[in-house]
């Protein structure tokens, strides 16, 4: 069953060049981050697609609106990364700004040649909180000074946002109410790209070595597990296995991931049983490679991971031509990007659809979600413009707020 | 015979003693770099038994490229600078099971080469410095050219390589006469790219 893919290029942000956050609002709507972080001065801007007209509508750019604009001097404030989180009770969409684009004059940023710059180093990820009813700004603080957010994570119960920092890889909470953060410790160096939360109001995330690490409120501890998640034991180590992207089943059974690495592999994680939960290997995400070759890990990646409404877990997977591995035909493209559709049940894995990106490859996805129509729509990171995939989901697969129970991490 | 003195275990000098004979055979001055055959945790090492290191060069940027012999013969690159850590395997050099001797100019590498055809000489670009190797990496390898065989199927034994102008310099076939055009035709060329 092929699933129609339409392309949504950011044409009013032609600089964009990678979309780092695409979530479910408050309000079952798509929110996509138009980053820009290859361009000096680059600024995020914050777009929606609109279900009646079919656009992304553009809803504001991010530097105007934190008051660090583009030709500051500064590490410009040029992308969201995994770090859209919605607030159920009161329609509010959190976003914070994560670091890497230059200041306008200078080609390259590098957070530690400029951390004692005062004129130059990034002023720090700025939290903003959007009325997603009435389309506004409600406020704005520096929630992690000088570094950037490379992912955030909602509780909503307790009124806390948790953060992953970079370059320092610190885990850091932030009280909404008092607007206070604190530094929970720091994780490693490699700097994982998700954070989940349990039913005990754990956060989990992972370390360099592949890890498992939890800070529990309950004793102030940020613990690592014994165990390491999967990997590919021919030539991986655990080393860089860290989450890049999780999703939790709609039943709130347990957790499907996939690690930051080139040759990622899918797992899924209970971790509320034992001491130490139980992760079981789902096996490699993408096609096998040479192993003596480092492969790109712009070319060999995994990400995306949504569940649609008929239950059934979603994500995109690289696709490449090898002369050994994957001999594609002619006419198919060098790198393609394919949606999978993978059973929970029997884990029987189904081809669904290709996104296909006039003129350019498509193989790099960010994040999935789900709006409230039942449609699936990914974040792709590529030539500039960059944009976002809308994949219809057939009828018969499709279910009125299919994105509810909200996904709480960016 | 002269008699011994047992070694005092309790003398303090004795733990300096050990320290120096376990240090010793290591290093005495300079940078002493042990690394696994591989980008660990990303690449297989290579082969054990196509992992005997027989050429070793340092490039003017200070990335240290290598060769093997064995069952096969493996050109390497490894970086130690800057956010790296990683010993690349650039490949099998096809119908070759020795290496004898690399050279490293400003921008190529030169590999003198041994197989059941005879020796000869392999070039490729210098690899790029990897961007990052802790979050994310793209290592593209480079292709071998094939600048030519030594006649009479000669195998070569060692070659050096003067940075000024950069050429194999004196090659040592174990028949010299057998390659001397060939030599003046790799110097000339190798010079030619300097350009």
């Amino acid at each position: 069953m092929g699933y129609k893919s339409t392309w949504y290029p950011f044409d009013e942000h032609p600089e964009s060049d990678s979309c780092w956050s695409l979530s479910t609002g408050p309000d079952g709507r798509i929110y996509a981050a138009a980053c820009c972080e290859h361009t000096p001065g680059g600024v995020v801007k914050v777009t929606r697609y609109n279900e009646d007209t079919s656009c992304l509508d553009y809803l504001l750019n991010f530097d105007e609106a934190v008051e660090e604009p583009s030709d500051s001097g500064r590490a410009s404030q040029c992308k969201i990364h995994y770090s859209f989180v919605p607030s159920m009770h009161d329609g509010v969409l959190y976003m914070a700004s994560h670091l890497s684009g230059p200041p306008i004059d200078r080609y390259y940023y590098s957070p530690w040649e400029s951390w004692h710059d005062e004129q130059r180093c990034f002023r720090g990820s700025a939290l903003l909180a959007f009325d997603t009813k009435t389309d506004s700004v409600l406020w704005w603080d520096t929630m992690l000074p000088k570094e950037g957010c490379r992912c955030l994570l909602h509780d909503e119960e307790r009124g806390l946002l948790y953060s992953l920092s970079y370059p320092r890889d610190r885990l850091f909470v932030y009280d909404l109410e008092t607007k206070k953060r604190r530094d929970l410790g720091r994780i490693g160096s490699v700097n994982a790209q998700a954070l989940f939360l349990d039913s005990k109001h754990r956060v989990w995330t992972t370390s360099d070595d592949g890890r498992l690490i939890r800070y529990d409120p309950a004793n102030g501890r940020m613990q690592r597990s014994p165990y390491l998640l999967p990997h590919d034991e021919q030539y991986q180590t655990g080393w860089h296995s860290v989450f890049y992207d999780v999703a939790a089943a709609p039943d709130g059974s347990c957790l499907y991931g996939v690690t930051w690495i080139a040759r990622p592999y899918l797992f899924r994680i209970w971790p509320e049983e034992g001491e130490w939960g139980r992760a079981e290997s789902l096996g490699p995400a993408t096609q096998a490679h040479d192993p003596s070759d480092p492969i790109d890990t712009f070319i060999d990646h995994c990400g995306g991971l949504v569940f649609g409404g008929d239950g059934q877990l979603y994500y995109v997977a690289s696709r490449w031509r090898d002369p050994v591995y994957n001999p594609l035909p002619a006419h198919r493209k060098e790198r393609e990007g394919v949606v999978w559709r993978l059973n929970p049940e029997t884990l029987e894995r189904e081809e669904v659809a290709m996104l296909e990106r006039p003129g350019e490859y498509a193989q790099y996805v960010s994040r999935g979600a789900v709006d409230h129509n039942g449609d699936l729509f990914f974040g792709h990171v590529g030539p500039r413009p960059v944009g976002i995939f809308k994949v219809d989901m057939p009828d018969d697969r499709k279910k009125q707020d299919a994105h509810l129970p909200i996904r709480m991490w960016g | 015979m002269k008699k011994i003195d047992p070694l005092d275990i309790f003398d303090p000098k004795t733990r300096a003693l050990v320290d120096g004979l376990h240090q010793k055979p290591f290093v005495q001055e300079g940078t002493f770099v042990a690394f696994p055959a591989c980008f660990p945790g990303v690449t297989v090492p290579i082969p054990g038994d196509e992992c005997h290191i027989t050429a070793l060069a340092v490039s003017p940027d200070g990335d240290v490229y290598g060769g093997t012999s064995g069952h096969a013969c493996h050109l390497f690159v490894g970086f130690f600078r800057a956010v790296t850590g990683a010993v690349v395997d650039l490949g099998v050099v096809a119908d070759a099971d020795r290496c004898t001797a690399i050279g490293c100019g400003p921008e190529r590498l030169f590999a003198c080469v041994n197989g059941p055809e005879g020796g000869r000489i392999v070039s490729q670009e210098l690899q790029p410095l990897p961007f990052h190797l802790i979050q994310e990496w793209s290592i593209e390898r480079q292709p071998l050219h094939e600048l030519g065989y030594v006649e009479g199927k000669e195998s070569i034994l060692h070659a050096a390589t003067a940075l000024t102008k950069i050429s194999p310099g004196c090659l040592l076939p174990e028949n010299p006469n057998a390659c001397r055009r060939k030599i003046t035709e790799y110097t000339a060329h190798l010079s030619m790219s300097q350009h």
